[in-house]
């Protein structure tokens, strides 16, 4: 059996008297996309350190493809490409001889990869352009083409969409899934459980220094709450008394009309009823999805 | 060593493109002509610098009279100037974890960027050295000059003495250079890696002035910027520069090797 991506156990980091990091297993297989999810401070970043070598833990220990940075240094990292925090590059410098410099550290046939990964991001027609004057997208544009110079087998992103507009996070996404089609496995910290929930087949969620769950995407699903809407109606007072004839709907009033907690098949059901009963519907729309709800409940109080 | 190879070439193509190494070199090879202009424009000589008062006879006192002001605070600052933010710069840029992530080890990293940074300590010496010479020998001209001992020196021996004079501060130029690395990986900041070098090189200075202890002199940095003198005497004395060059190899290797143990255990978070 081939050793996996990603094999980390019992990761415990310090800061001082601050543990960002207490004892979180993660396993990242082949052609896997594993999303590792928390609120600020649960410590991802500092996983993804941890796991690129770039911050030593206290204990516990990373395999990367069997590899361990003390055992094999930076050879530990050959097959894997990625970020930690926004991507950085020297301002200086072009976005072509930034990856020229990140290509010749690299060594193997990386050089003849730059103008490939230049366009794959989308960046062909800013390569001579020094990455100063890039914008924050560029930049992170600009990393997603460094981690591909690599020629990777895992990619380890953090927030990869961060800072891109609607059509540049839709790019990303579908790169994502091309290369994970490919047998890229892909480890991706993200604030947006809407792209954990495209993208990922596994997820991770930590907070707190811990993870609080660890499985698969389904597995989360299931243990997720139903799913929040905001209903604005032509009379949310008769909307709401109607709201406790229908099995599996909960409704509460807020300023802007209600806040209705029900499963897809029972909301379809509640609105008919409302429909039924003569009680406009003006608007509907998600107002929490159910991984979100799943993310709230998992995380909030975690951190105590 | 490939690695390191190609750490210290990208390292001097970075020093080049960066306006701050490109206006020293830039002082290194006009300053000592703007020097000599300025001089000339005058009656007055720097009487108090040693061979100061031949400097409107012979061109030859011209590089040693530069070499004795650049002792003193410029020659740590040149140096300073790329070593103190060689390492800070990456901090500045958020740039480790970039470097970091590829195919080569902290050790290739720091030997690469060491050696790019002591490249251009030695190439900046070196252009100040031969700019100084070229300005004096063509503003002032190639005359016979006064050694310590009272004389005269033939224009090829002098020529020779200079050079050497030059090449004898580079072991001091070099130490300076790694005070300024370790300043860099310490600090962290670019300020302190380039300030800290000239401070430290003035306040030395003025220990060696306030008739420190012959034992402390001798240990001093700064004290190796002027073990050339003895070179300029009929019989000439070689006592200071093996000190001075013995002392500065001391300083180069406590710095560098803390730099690298430092850099080696240091987390990147951040930067």
């Amino acid at each position: 059996m081939p050793d996996a991506p990603v094999e980390a156990s019992g990761l415990v980091r310090r800061f001082g008297a601050a543990t960002a990091v207490a004892g979180v297993d993660l396993r990242v297989g082949p052609g896997r996309v594993h999303g590792l999810v928390g609120p600020n401070g649960a410590g991802k970043t500092t996983l993804l350190a941890m796991i690129l070598g770039l911050v030593r833990p206290d204990a516990g220990a990373v395999r990367l493809f069997g590899r361990t940075h003390a055992a094999d240094g930076a050879r530990a990292l050959d097959g894997v490409g990625g970020f930690v925090e926004a991507p950085a590059f020297y301002p200086y410098l072009t976005g072509r001889a930034n990856l020229a410099l990140l290509a010749d550290l690299d060594g193997g046939g990386a050089r003849g990869r730059v103008g490939a990964a230049l366009e794959l991001a989308g960046l062909g027609a800013a390569a001579g352009t020094r990455v100063g004057g890039y914008s924050v997208g560029m930049r992170q544009r600009l990393g997603l083409a460094a981690a591909l110079l690599r020629d990777p087998r895992l990619l380890v992103l953090d927030e990869p969409t961060s800072g891109l507009d609607p059509s540049g996070r839709r790019d990303v996404r579908a790169l994502v899934a091309r290369l994970a089609g490919e047998g890229v496995a892909v480890l991706l910290s993200s604030h947006d459980m809407d792209e954990v929930e495209d993208l990922c087949d596994d997820v991770t969620i930590v907070a707190g220094g811990r993870a609080v769950f660890d499985g698969t995407l389904a597995d989360l699903r299931g243990r997720a709450p139903a799913p929040a809407f905001r209903l604005a109606t032509g009379d949310d007072r008769a909307a709401l008394a109607l709201a406790a004839d229908v099995p599996g709907v909960a409704a509460e009033a807020r300023d802007d009309g209600l806040l209705v907690r029900a499963p897809r098949e029972r909301l379809d059901a509640y609105v008919i009823a409302l429909g039924r009963a003569g009680v406009a519907v003006r608007a509907l729309a998600l107002e929490s999805s159910a991984l979100r709800g799943a993310f709230f409940a998992l995380t909030e109080g975690a951190d105590a | 060593m490939t690695g390191t190879w190609t750490v210290f070439r990208w390292e001097l193509y970075k020093i080049t493109r960066q306006a701050k190494a490109q206006i020293v070199l830039a002082a290194c090879l006009l300053g000592p002509f703007l020097f000599v202009a300025a001089l000339n424009a005058q009656s007055n000589v720097p009487q108090d610098t040693l061979f100061g008062r031949w400097v409107h006879d012979s061109g030859f006192a011209v590089p040693l009279v530069v070499l004795g002001f650049a002792g003193q605070w410029a020659l740590p600052a040149i140096t300073a100037v790329v070593a103190g933010d060689m390492f800070a710069a990456e901090d500045r840029y958020g740039t480790w974890k970039t470097i970091l992530t590829r195919s080569r080890g902290r050790t290739q990293v720091f030997a690469g960027k060491a050696l790019a940074a002591t490249a251009f300590s030695v190439a900046a010496t070196v252009v100040l050295a031969l700019a100084s010479l070229a300005a004096g020998v063509l503003l002032v001209g190639r005359q016979p000059m006064v050694g310590l001992s009272g004389t005269l020196l033939p224009a090829g021996r002098c020529a020779a003495l200079v050079l050497a004079s030059w090449a004898s501060v580079l072991p001091p130029v070099l130490a300076f250079t790694a005070l300024g690395l370790l300043l860099s990986v310490a600090g962290r900041s670019g300020a302190l890696g380039v300030g800290g070098p000239v401070v430290v090189g003035l306040v030395l200075q003025l220990v060696s002035l306030v008739n420190a202890p012959v034992l402390v002199r001798t240990l001093l940095p700064t004290t190796a910027f002027g073990a050339w003198h003895g070179l300029f005497a009929d019989r000439p004395f070689y006592g200071p520069l093996q000190q001075g060059t013995l002392v500065s190899a001391l300083y180069l290797a406590v710095c560098a090797g803390a730099a690298y143990a430092l850099l080696r255990r240091r987390d990147i978070t951040g930067g």
